[in-house]
């Protein structure tokens, strides 16, 4: 897989093999908490002690606009997933077209995405960090993959925003 | 001799806030360009100065990023957890 920017300066990833095609359709699924609590305690951290009066405060007025910000991200990379990938003509390949516009929301869903993987699978920071397994044999070594790639997929974004 | 009118201010613990610390935590899923790239736009930080203080919180666990009213910085925690950064509000 490649990045490039088009003449507008939207986004393109090109030359992505079918499995990580698969793997990218797999992100707004990926970035759903479900009734996660680990999860979803990580994508809403509370701003200061469990049990004080602020994060009390939080919770009712501050989080319902959080997860709607979090929902439109997600909305936006649903969208560009259905409406940007399309298969190279006569080939195996796939292209997706990431609009500028949409650049903030991608960042911030593939990053919903790992945080999400990484707090249902409990991942340690030496898991995190450390090589990726040789070889896929179970759900949870597949989500460490997601997470790399889904990183690697924000790095680009970010390392050409302001080329 | 005019009168003159002396103004005395004064100040108690009550009136005068204490500072408080918007701090942003170590988070191993977080790239280190991100959170540079966070720091700038919320906190309105040069490229540098983000850099700095995201290097902190990688080797230390913490950053301090700003100081100041508690409203403030329930802003700032708030604009920092829509991007999915982990910050909290403290006394400072």
């Amino acid at each position: 897989m490649r990045f490039l920017r088009d003449e507008n300066r939207d986004g393109l990833f090109v030359d992505i093999n079918p499995l990580l095609a698969e793997v990218i359709r797999q992100i707004p699924t990926a970035a759903d908490p479900e009734d996660n609590e680990a999860a979803g305690g990580r994508l809403f951290p509370a701003p200061g002690p469990a049990n004080s009066e602020m994060t009390a405060d939080w919770r009712e007025y501050v989080k319902p606009g959080l997860a709607e910000q979090f929902e439109e991200a997600r909305s936006l990379v649903e969208k560009d997933l259905e409406d940007g990938f399309e298969q190279k003509e006569g080939g195996e390949s796939f292209r997706l077209r990431v609009p500028l516009a949409h650049t903030d929301a991608w960042l911030n869903g593939l990053n919903q995405a790992r945080l999400v993987l990484a707090a249902k699978h409990d991942f340690s920071d030496g898991e995190l960090t450390d090589e990726l397994p040789p070889e896929l044999t179970c759900q949870r070594e597949f989500a460490l993959y997601q997470i790399a790639i889904y990183g690697w997929m924000q790095e680009l974004l970010l390392t050409t925003m302001e080329e | 001799m005019a009168d003159t009118l002396i103004e005395e201010k004064t100040s108690t613990a009550e009136s005068v806030e204490p500072p408080w610390n918007v701090v942003v935590h170590n988070d191993p899923i977080n790239l280190m360009t991100y959170v540079t790239m966070v720091l700038q736009r919320v906190l309105g930080f040069s490229r540098d100065r983000a850099k700095k203080h995201m290097l902190e919180v990688h080797k230390k666990g913490r950053s301090v990023v700003w100081m100041g009213s508690r409203e403030k910085g329930e802003l700032l925690v708030q604009q920092l957890h829509g991007f999915l950064l982990l910050a909290t509000l403290e006394k400072g």
